[in-house]
Order: C-alpha cells, then sequence, then structure tokens
C-alpha cells in the first residue's frame, strides 16, 4: 500500500455456497487504486467485477484477504460506516421521497444541520443541472433524470470513493455518450476516486484512467487503455478489448524483444514478445486496423494471402473477411477513401499486409474455464 | 383468419356469468332492501320504514355485542399484524436457510387446519388455564383471535417485503444509515401499504369469526355474530338485516378509505 493509494485490495476472495457447490466469485484479487483514479472493472457478466464492487461497498464481506481505505483496513466495516458511496444500476432511488430528499438522505443520516444539507442539496442539484426537477417525485422523472439524481445522491455527502455499477447499461445510445462525459467531468470537478463496473470495453477504453480485465474471478491485467489494447496479456484479454486477428504459429527465435515466428497460414512474420518469452507454439496478435488488403499479384515477400470471403462496409471503414492458407478467417479494416480507389471483389485472391511491429505474441492463457 | 380464442363470445358465457352473479350478489340485495321492511316480515313487503334500524340502536345487547366484537377485532389485529410484520421480515431479509421452508409452513398452516380443530384444541386448553387461574375475561377470545389472524395478516406483507428493491435498503446502508435508521425511513414507509392490508384483513376476519368464538367465549360473551346466531334460532325480524346492512356498509368505506390510501402512497 502507498500513501497515493485510494483503495488497496489485498489478496481478496469471495466464495459463494459451501462443500462440493462452492464458487469463488473473486479469487485472490490484489490490486491498488490511486487517488483521484477513474479505475474501470471490465470483464464479461458472471467474471466477478460486481462481486468485488460490492466488497468494496461493504455489502459483501471478503471470504479472505483484506481491503484497505486510505491505508485502514475496512474488511470487516458495515458499509454504513464506510465513506464511500455507489451509484447502482437500477438506481434505487427511494419511491417515497422527492429528487432532493433523495439527495439529501446520506447527510441527513450523517445528522448534518439542516441549513448544510440544503446548501449541499442545493449545490447537488445544481451540479447534475437538475435544479428545476427538485421538488419531483423520482417515478416522475426520465431514466436519464433519475441517474443524475444517483449520481447526486452518491455525491453529495463528499464519499472518498464512488462506485458504479454499470450505471449507463440502461439508458439509450445518445444519452449514454452524453453521460460518460458528465461523469468525466463531475469526476474532474469533484477529486473523487470512481471505481467503475462495465461489460462494454468501449466505455471502458474510453474513460478510465486505469482498466482491469476480470475473468472467472480473476484479474487478468491491470493497465492504462492503451496498454490493455496494444500489449494484452494474453488471448483473452486480447478477445474481449477491441477485435483481433489470433494466428497460430511457432516461434522460432527471439532476440531483443523481437520474435521471429513461422505462421500456420504460411510464411513468416516477426512480432513484438513480451519479456520471458521463448521458443515454441504460440498464438500471434493482430489488431484488424493494423493490416491492409493488397492485390495478390506483387505481393510483398512475407505477407499472407488467402481469399476474400466478404466485404462489410460501415461508412468510415470497410472491414474484408479473408480466409487464409490454413482456414483461419483475418479481418482487415481499412477506412474508406474519396471513390475512385481500386474495390477488391469477394472470392478475389489477395493479401494480407500487416504494418510492422503491429504482430504481437501473446502470453498464456490462465483461466481457459473462463472463456465465454 | 382464425381468431384468437375469446372465452367472452363462447355460447352461454354470458349467461353463466350473470347466473354467478346473481347468485353472489341478489341474496344480498335482498337483505339491504328488507332492511327498510316496515312490516316484520322477511318476505312480505310492507312499506319503506328506519324501524328496524332503530331497533338495532336500541338494542342494549346488540350494543354490548358490537362493542366486544370491536375490541376483539381491535386487539387481535394489532397484536396480529405487529406479529406478522416480525414473521415477515424474518422470512424475507434474511439468507435462505435450512428450515426457512418449514417456517413459511408453520405459519401458513393455520390456514389449512379446520376451524373446528382449533377450536376445539382452544376450547380444552383454555378450559384449564380458566380452572387453574380463574381469569374468564375478554383475553381468551383476544388471545384466539390473534392466533388465527396472523396468518392472514402476514400474506400481505410478506407478499410486499418480496416485491421491495432490496437494493433500495442497500442504497439507505451505503447512504449511512444504521440498520434501525434504515427500517424507519426506507423499509417501514414503502411497507407500509402492506401493513394496512394485513390490518385491515386480520380485522375483518377477526370481526365475523363464528365458529372459534361460539366455542372460546365464557357465558355473557357473545360477539355480534355469535349474538346474530344465536338469534336465528328464535322467531327472525328485519332486525337482524338491518345489523347485517350497517355491518355491509361499514365493511365497504373500510375497504374503500385503505383502497383510496394505498393508490395515493403508490
Amino acid at each position: 500500500m502507498m500513501a497515493s493509494d485510494s483503495i488497496a485490495i489485498e489478496n481478496v476472495s469471495k466464495i459463494f455456497g459451501s462443500g462440493d457447490a462452492k464458487v469463488a466469485a473473486v479469487d485472490g484479487v490484489h490490486i491498488s487504486i490511486r487517488k483521484n483514479e477513474f479505475f474501470t472493472l471490465l470483464g464479461p457478466s458472471g467474471c466477478g467485477k460486481t462481486t468485488l464492487l460490492r466488497l468494496i461497498a461493504g455489502f459483501e464481506f471478503p471470504t479472505s484477504g483484506h481491503i484497505l481505505l486510505d491505508g485502514t483496513d475496512v474488511s470487516d466495516t458495515p458499509p454504513f460506516r464506510r465513506p464511500i458511496n455507489t451509484v447502482f444500476q437500477n438506481y434505487a432511488l427511494f419511491p417515497h421521497m422527492t429528487v432532493e430528499e433523495n439527495i439529501g438522505f446520506g447527510l441527513k443520516m450523517l445528522d448534518r444541520p439542516k441549513a448544510e444539507v440544503a446548501a449541499r442539496v442545493a449545490a447537488m442539484l445544481r451540479l447534475v443541472r437538475m435544479e428545476a426537477l427538485a421538488g419531483r417525485r423520482t417515478n416522475q422523472i426520465s431514466g436519464g433524470q433519475q441517474q443524475r439524481v444517483a449520481l447526486a445522491r452518491a455525491l453529495a455527502p463528499a464519499p472518498k470513493v464512488l462506485l458504479l455499477d454499470e450505471p449507463l447499461s440502461a439508458l439509450d445510445y445518445k444519452l449514454r455518450k452524453e453521460m460518460q462525459i458528465e461523469l468525466k467531468r463531475l469526476q474532474a470537478e469533484t477529486g473523487i476516486t470512481f471505481i467503475f463496473v462495465t461489460h462494454d470495453q468501449e466505455e471502458a477504453l474510453t474513460m478510465s484512467d486505469r482498466i482491469a480485465v476480470m475473468a472467472a474471478g480473476k484479474v487478468l491485467q491491470v493497465g492504462t487503455p492503451r496498454e490493455i489494447y496494444d500489449a494484452p496479456a494474453n488471448r483473452f484479454v486480447a478477445d474481449f478489448i477491441g477485435e483481433s486477428n489470433i494466428l497460430a504459429g511457432t516461434v522460432e527465435a527471439v532476440a531483443g524483444g523481437v520474435a521471429s515466428v513461422r505462421l500456420a497460414a504460411g510464411g513468416r512474420m516477426e512480432a513484438v514478445a513480451p519479456d520471458g518469452a521463448s521458443t515454441g507454439p504460440a498464438s500471434l496478435l493482430v489488431r484488424p486496423e493494423h493490416a491492409r488488403l493488397a492485390a495478390a499479384a506483387g505481393a510483398p515477400a512475407g505477407a499472407l494471402v488467402g481469399t476474400l470471403a466478404d466485404a462489410v462496409y460501415f461508412g468510415t471503414d470497410t472491414h474484408f473477411h479473408v480466409r487464409l492458407a490454413d482456414g483461419t478467417d483475418f479481418t482487415v479494416r481499412q477506412q474508406n477513401r474519396p471513390a475512385g480507389e481500386a474495390a477488391f471483389a469477394v472470392g478475389e485472391a489477395v493479401a494480407v499486409v500487416v504494418e510492422p511491429r503491429a504482430a504481437r505474441l501473446l502470453g498464456e492463457d490462465q483461466p481457459r474455464g473462463a472463456v465465454p | 383468419m382464425a381468431r384468437p380464442f375469446d372465452v367472452r363470445r363462447q355460447r352461454g358465457f354470458t349467461l353463466i356469468a350473470a347466473f354467478c352473479f346473481a347468485l353472489l350478489y341478489l341474496p344480498i340485495a335482498v337483505l339491504v332492501v328488507y332492511a327498510f321492511n316496515a312490516g316484520p316480515s322477511l318476505s312480505r313487503w310492507e312499506g319503506v320504514s328506519l324501524r328496524w334500524f332503530v331497533a338495532a340502536a336500541n338494542n342494549a345487547q346488540v350494543i354490548e355485542a358490537s362493542i366486544r366484537s370491536l375490541q376483539i377485532a381491535v386487539s387481535a389485529a394489532v397484536v396480529a399484524t405487529a406479529a406478522a410484520t416480525l414473521a415477515a421480515l424474518a422470512t424475507t431479509r434474511t439468507p435462505p436457510y435450512r428450515g426457512l421452508t418449514t417456517t413459511y409452513a408453520a405459519i401458513n398452516l393455520p390456514l389449512m387446519v379446520p376451524e373446528i380443530v382449533t377450536a376445539v384444541a382452544l376450547l380444552i386448553v383454555f378450559a384449564r388455564i380458566k380452572m387453574a387461574t380463574g381469569y374468564t375475561g375478554l383475553g381468551y377470545l383476544i388471545a384466539a383471535h390473534t392466533a388465527f389472524c396472523i396468518p392472514f395478516a402476514y400474506l400481505p406483507i410478506r407478499a410486499r417485503l418480496e416485491g421491495m428493491d432490496l437494493n433500495l435498503e442497500r442504497a439507505a446502508a451505503d447512504l449511512y444509515a444504521t440498520p434501525l435508521r434504515t427500517f424507519r425511513h426506507v423499509t417501514l414507509p414503502l411497507l407500509w401499504p402492506g401493513i394496512l392490508a394485513g390490518f385491515m384483513l386480520a380485522f375483518v376476519i377477526s370481526l365475523d369469526d363464528v365458529v372459534i368464538t361460539e366455542f372460546v367465549k365464557s357465558g355473557g360473551q357473545d360477539t355480534l355474530p355469535t349474538y346474530m346466531l344465536g338469534q336465528l334460532r328464535r322467531a327472525i325480524t328485519p332486525e337482524m338485516n338491518a345489523i347485517s346492512t350497517v355491518f355491509l356498509a361499514l365493511s365497504i368505506v373500510v375497504v374503500t378509505v385503505f383502497f383510496l390510501v394505498s393508490r395515493k402512497r403508490d
């Protein structure tokens, strides 16, 4: 635990059930979250991210391990004594109270003077731009407005940490984009540590300072969005974040962080190798936007060749699906240019040119069973 | 094109429906109408009069039995609702445990036990207690009514608790409310319509109980229903209709008030 840490999760496990029906929802998780960080727990449903959030909130208590808040062990502290507030997935606004009463609830329970509560509620209403609806019942406002009230209610007591459990999943696309910006603004203005749970990788990439990718109760990788995307620790992370092409091959030599790989689809490729990479069978990752199509005739040496199986137009870009010699599917995403550029016909033989340093050797997959 | 099946379009549906409604409401309508009969007959109409209402209001036995009925019903409903609320909280706000189903069964079993069995059992037990203590007051009736009212009060309260989002109580705890304050500020206000419904149900069930009351009551402890039953064995006048009509009107008022109150809260 360092002084700059807001939350330290030390070897925390949470086991539900007993005997043969035991399930480790959270399995030996060890992460530190810094002060004023926007930290995201990302993973498929059932990966343990929500359980981890509930352990931090105090709705569940760890089976083993410790949770530290600003250096103090809060593992056994009940939720009403933790200066941590939660924005629930379904908002959980109190239906028998007005917007104002909802926002003031935390401060009222802290026995703050009435005048202070009123002033703070007014400030919160301003912060989330809900002044006009202060006296409304929570069932008289829209989903987006309920979301803002839930945020204001959780921020009003000025917690040290704010937990957000997939708070945007119930909103439509446009509103979700707006709220993403709103959340970043609120975090910057309040200076509170945000721990955000989502299964939406795009949301995680655009909003987070750092991301922890989880599967089967374990943390597979912690890093900045760029680290997670560009240098995924293993195949699961590579698959889960963004689109990926995985090529099978055999590492023949490793030197100076570069591996020379013989591909099952034919040819040879240089790949960025993580520390400790060794020779033998391996998987290569190539992102679809890091490759381009070329005519098969006169393709540069070392290019992958295959047949164009499909081309899907996406407006800004086109996704080309190429069937390689060994049957592997490889997707190339190419930005669309002004009309007139030579197109490729489906069924045509094409070459896939991978940019230098774009291929990356993937590490071992530990939790194979976790891959959905 | 095949029309979706609609039971209302079946031959004879209207007739069966009309017959069922007639069976339900016609006797009550006749009873109410004859409460206003000027003559002493239940079958021969002799003009409109309020004389049987006046007679009932001046009948000391009716007054006494009504007051006793209300005393028992209010006491039994209050105690039963309190017990049922605690039982509902204990069976819904807890992680599932071995024996939870058995607990449900134990709480609801009185609904299944034939009333006459309970009545005889209580008669025997209370007789012993009476002999041992010499106490012969209303306590026995209140205790008996409380016992059979609990499952009735329990049903709507449990239903309300099960329909309540557990995250609301978690949110309160998250916002620094101790368990007691969570109950006071969140659970109880949201549970209130369920508690009210449980109370009303218990109140009504107690008010018109005959079997258990008949077995448990001591001499001179007639409630309104047992008094009316006693009267039926003699010459019967529209006074019984008048009492029933007041009873009915009271029930309708109570149910309507409850409906309006609970709708406003939601």
